[in-house]
């Protein structure tokens, strides 16, 4: 356990900056995750924690103290590689034992801790065996537990699912989230999976491009995301955005039949409007109904269905009750809820409201 | 061994192609392996089988009858015999096989301390590389004549080794005294084949996975207890084979022996494949000859293919 | 100090370690070389001084080994001239025909192996185990044999022998390139019509381009090094530039010199050479063992 803080941290490969000026305060026993596409700087962030590679410029904390020059094997964190790095010519076992065996513990007492730890993965009858006898999915459990048995206090794990079946990757994200619960570890989670991090994280950060984009909890990240590229990355169907202008009180979009919604505290000019499929409701055609269109494509999804509406050169979603029997080309009404829309400055795609 | 293969073969051709495809491919097979092993049958059975042949026999060139009437002085296993309790042949093995060991051990030792030095960057490491190939590519003659010229007793070698030593005047008899005319020897085989030791030990650390290395170095692992606990495990099969190919190249010793000594003073740096030739052109004792050659070309085949046995067994798990 | 620090001292001190080597390990060389190009004066250890750099830089000696006289030729009298040509001639076609002889037989008998799995499981062994043999017991009886064929003391004799005592080397390192093509690749090209052999000729061996190259220059320099062979198989109409250099010797004493300048030659060829396929090298001398 242990409170984490990165300060102005930037890491520079030659002329390309991976990670810049990268800012982040995690507390002690909190988990966290670690959220972004591909090439964002996350593993690279995360392996200046880990120590592993060293920060351009910045400073990195642990509970306080600056730990920039403490080299990786002493800085007492756990790392979970994403193709787990497990030693390939040692049993199950051996590498479980393996940090126990660096800090010269007696025999009794790693047999103890190592029996311990497969208990709890629920890996005891697969101690003795070699990696190459053994699943992907038990194998991510070993790296686990060659992570856990030294007691780190803090657990970095960069994608460690994502090589998994989907089944068992939900199994094995509530395992983990438990894990940490009952530990009380202070976790960073690496994914590009924003399903995984919505769900596990008490916080998430995102990154792109190397910069932090946001940090909040899911809620805040999904309800009040701070800027469009948040706003697209989050949530499992995509928002929809449209250019709008706003004038006089009220915001316009330049597509057929649609009426422009009132709206104050916002300056005059372009905005990309963004709504998400949830916040929009299918009604019947009529003059009431703020926008107009037709149904394009219908995606049954179970739960919900998605409608795909076309209404002159825009296409959007709305996310319906699958009672709602549409077909395709029916004409609908659609129904704004004002209270979700979020706009966003054109030039920067920092949110306004 | 062979069972084994043959169940594997079925396996991999059957389900695969169609019948006569692989009956095909069979065919082919051994009609691409027939030249080579013409070739082996013509250039090395065939000797071999004379040699045998001969040292039953006390056949000698100087005796004026032609080889294949060499059955005229059959002897049975009288020379065998002689090789056998010959002394000098004994001892030969043994010098041999001592320098065996001593080069091919301080080449492991240093290609070991070469290799790990080179495992991580400094500057202008790459070219430094290809320079260390070049001892091994200096013809084996060739390095016998340097170091004939190198270590005369007033050349380089002692000059330098006078302007180290405290004290001044260093004149090591390098190819006059026995002992040192063994170490000599063994000096420039060192010499030339350290580079190839480095270079395979080299490749083997470098294939050690980094995601390993790093993951045993969070687990707070120092660069030592890494080594010990994986660099070199994952290298014992690299390790072995550099080891094996080495010591039977080693132990065939010849142009350095002869360029730098002649296998002198005396034996002291006679090497099996000196003695050879020495017997066989310099006593025409061709028949006795024989026999010591058929003699240890079936110790080193013995010796050889128990060590290779457990790397057989790697390749075929493969 | 900071852990930054630490690494760039560690960095220097492998740096200074690795050039103490290599000068230890290069002097040899250096020492053949300046020979090369000194004058008898300087090089006699009679006169009690060793010239560590020639100050009379001459290429004499070269000259020399060609037949042409020249003052300060590192000779001890002007003696009779020495021609080294033939000998090196004798060297090349020989390596080059003992290379070629090798890569006809050891690719087919490879691509068996390899393929096929033809000859068993031990033809691999069996094929290791000519190197296991001393060559001096094998060279007897073929000379025995080769007196008797009269193809003593020539080139196609030495050719033969240079390419058998190579075909190893090929079999195994043209085997491991071979392992790495996916059986896939002559599978299609069969389903596609040609002949299994076609398959080979066709698909398979543009693939192995490389490796054959590398392989054949490997055993180029085996063959080109060869001392002891050429040494018991020929005389004067054939001899070989490693014998002629340890042979070479006139009237006036042994040519320190010329053969100076002899084993400069000598050890350009194989060293250029290697500088071109280092990648490959380690692969060669493990027998395809060990792939970098």
């Amino acid at each position: 356990m242990a409170r984490i803080e990165l300060v102005g941290v930037t890491k520079k490969f030659g002329l390309f900056v991976a990670v810049d000026n990268f800012q982040l305060d995690i507390p002690d026993g909190s988990f966290v995750a670690l959220l972004g596409p591909s090439g964002c700087g996350k593993s690279t962030t995360m392996n200046m924690i880990s120590g592993l590679e060293a920060p351009s410029t910045g400073e990195i904390f642990f509970d306080g103290k600056l730990i920039n020059d403490v080299p990786a094997g002493s800085r007492d964190v756990g790392f979970v590689f994403q193709n787990y790095a497990i030693f390939t010519h040692l049993s199950a076992f051996e590498n479980i034992a393996y940090g126990l065996r660096v800090r010269k513990t007696d025999t009794a007492e790693i047999n103890r801790r190592v029996l311990e730890v497969a208990r709890l993965l629920d890996i005891e009858p697969l101690l003795q065996r070699r990696p190459n006898k053994l699943s992907v999915n038990d194998l991510q459990k070993v790296a686990i537990g060659r992570s856990m048995i030294v007691e780190p206090a803090i657990f970095l794990l960069d994608e460690p699912f994502s090589n998994l079946d989907a089944g068992f990757r939900g199994f094995m994200r509530a395992e983990l989230k438990a894990l940490q619960r009952r530990l009380n570890q202070t976790m960073i989670y690496v994914t590009h999976d924003q399903v995984e991090a919505m769900s596990m994280a008490e916080h998430i950060a995102i990154m792109d491009q190397g910069r932090l984009q946001q940090y909040g909890t899911p809620d805040e990240v999904y309800s009040h995301p701070a800027n469009r590229f948040v706003a697209e990355f989050v949530g499992s169907t995509k928002m929809n955005f449209f250019e709008a202008s706003v004038a006089e009180g009220s915001i316009r979009l330049e597509m057929p039949g649609s009426q422009p919604i009132p709206l104050t505290g916002v300056e005059a000019g372009f905005v990309t409007l963004g709504i998400r499929p949830e916040f929009l409701h299918l009604e019947a055609p009529s003059d009431s109904a703020p926008w107009r269109g037709e149904v394009d494509l219908v995606e049954p999804l179970g739960p919900r269905t998605i409608y795909h509406i076309r209404s002159g050169d825009h296409r959007f979603r709305v996310s319906a009750p699958p009672t709602l029997d549409l077909k395709t080309g029916e004409a609908v009404g659609v129904g704004v809820d004002a209270e979700r829309i979020h706009l966003f400055d054109n030039a920067t795609g920092l949110a306004v409201r | 061994m062979a069972v084994v293969e043959q169940t594997k073969d079925d396996q991999d051709v059957a389900p695969l192609s169609l019948d006569p495809q692989a009956a095909a491919g069979r065919r082919l097979g051994k009609m691409m392996v027939a030249p080579g092993q013409l070739l082996l049958l013509l250039l090395v059975l065939f000797p071999v089988i004379m040699e045998v042949y001969l040292s039953l026999t006390t056949w000698s060139p100087s005796g004026g009858t032609d080889w294949y009437l060499a059955y005229q002085d059959w002897t049975w296993f009288s020379n065998y015999w002689e090789g056998i309790t010959s002394r000098r042949f004994l001892e030969t093995i043994l010098r041999t096989g001592v320098i065996t060991v001593a080069a091919v051990s301080l080449e492991f030792v240093l290609g070991f301390c070469l290799a790990v030095l080179y495992a991580e960057r400094f500057p202008l490491k790459r070219v430094f590389t290809v320079f260390m190939l070049v001892p091994m590519m200096v013809v084996p003659a060739v390095s016998g004549f340097v170091f004939f010229l190198l270590l005369q007793s007033d050349g380089p070698v002692n000059s330098i080794l006078s302007l180290l030593w405290p004290g001044g005047d260093v004149s090591i008899p390098w190819l006059i005294d026995p002992t040192w005319a063994l170490i000599s020897v063994i000096l420039v085989d060192v010499w030339q084949w350290t580079p190839l030791m480095f270079l395979i030990l080299l490749s083997g650390i470098l294939a050690v996975p980094e995601d390993q290395m790093n993951a045993a170095g969070i687990l707070g692992a120092s660069w030592r207890f890494r080594l010990q606990t994986l660099v070199i495990p994952m290298m014992k099969p690299i390790i072995l084979i550099a080891l094996i190919i080495r010591s039977m190249e080693a132990f065939k010793l010849f142009d350095a022996a002869w360029l730098l000594t002649q296998g002198g003073p005396g034996e002291a740096s006679t090497t099996i494949s000196v003695l050879l030739y020495r017997q066989a052109f310099l006593s025409s004792q061709w028949s006795y000859v024989a026999a010591l050659a058929i003699i240890v070309m079936v110790a080193i085949s013995v010796i050889a293919s128990r060590a290779i046995r457990p790397l057989e067994a790697g390749q075929e798990s493969r | 100090m900071t852990a930054k620090k630490k690494a760039r001292i560690a960095m220097i001190a492998r740096f200074l370690i690795a050039i103490a080597v290599l000068v230890v390990m290069l002097f040899p060389v250096y020492w053949m070389v300046t020979m090369a190009f000194k004058p008898n004066v300087e090089w006699t250890p009679t006169t009690g001084e060793t010239f560590w750099i020639p100050q009379d830089w001459t290429t004499a000696n070269f000259t020399r080994l060609f037949g042409i006289q020249e003052d300060g030729a590192a000779s001890f009298l002007v003696s009779t001239p020495i021609d080294a040509m033939p000998s090196i001639w004798h060297s090349l076609i020989a390596s080059i025909g003992g290379t070629l002889l090798a890569l006809l037989a050891g690719v087919s008998t490879a691509y068996g192996i390899s393929r096929f799995k033809a000859g068993g499981g031990a033809l691999p062994f069996q094929i290791l185990q000519l190197r296991m043999f001393p060559p001096i017991a094998v060279i007897i009886p073929i000379l025995f044999l080769w007196t008797y064929l009269q193809l003593f003391d020539t080139l196609i004799g030495l050719i033969l022998i240079y390419g058998a005592v190579t075909f190893p080397f090929v079999v195994w390192l043209m085997r491991s390139f071979f392992d790495e093509i996916p059986r896939e690749i002559a599978e299609a090209a069969i389903v596609d019509g040609c002949t299994p052999f076609g398959a080979f000729r066709r698909a398979v061996l543009p693939l192995v381009r490389g490796g054959l190259a590398t392989t054949a220059l490997f055993v180029f320099i085996l063959n080109w090094s060869d001392f002891l062979i050429a040494l018991v198989l020929t005389d004067a109409n054939t001899q070989t530039a490693p014998v002629f250099l340890s042979q070479l010797r006139t009237a006036g004493g042994q040519e320190f010199g010329a053969q100076a300048a002899l084993a400069v030659i000598l050890v350009s060829l194989p060293v250029l050479i290697s500088i071109v396929i280092q990648k490959h090298l380690v692969r060669g001398l493990t027998f395809g063992a060990v792939k970098r």
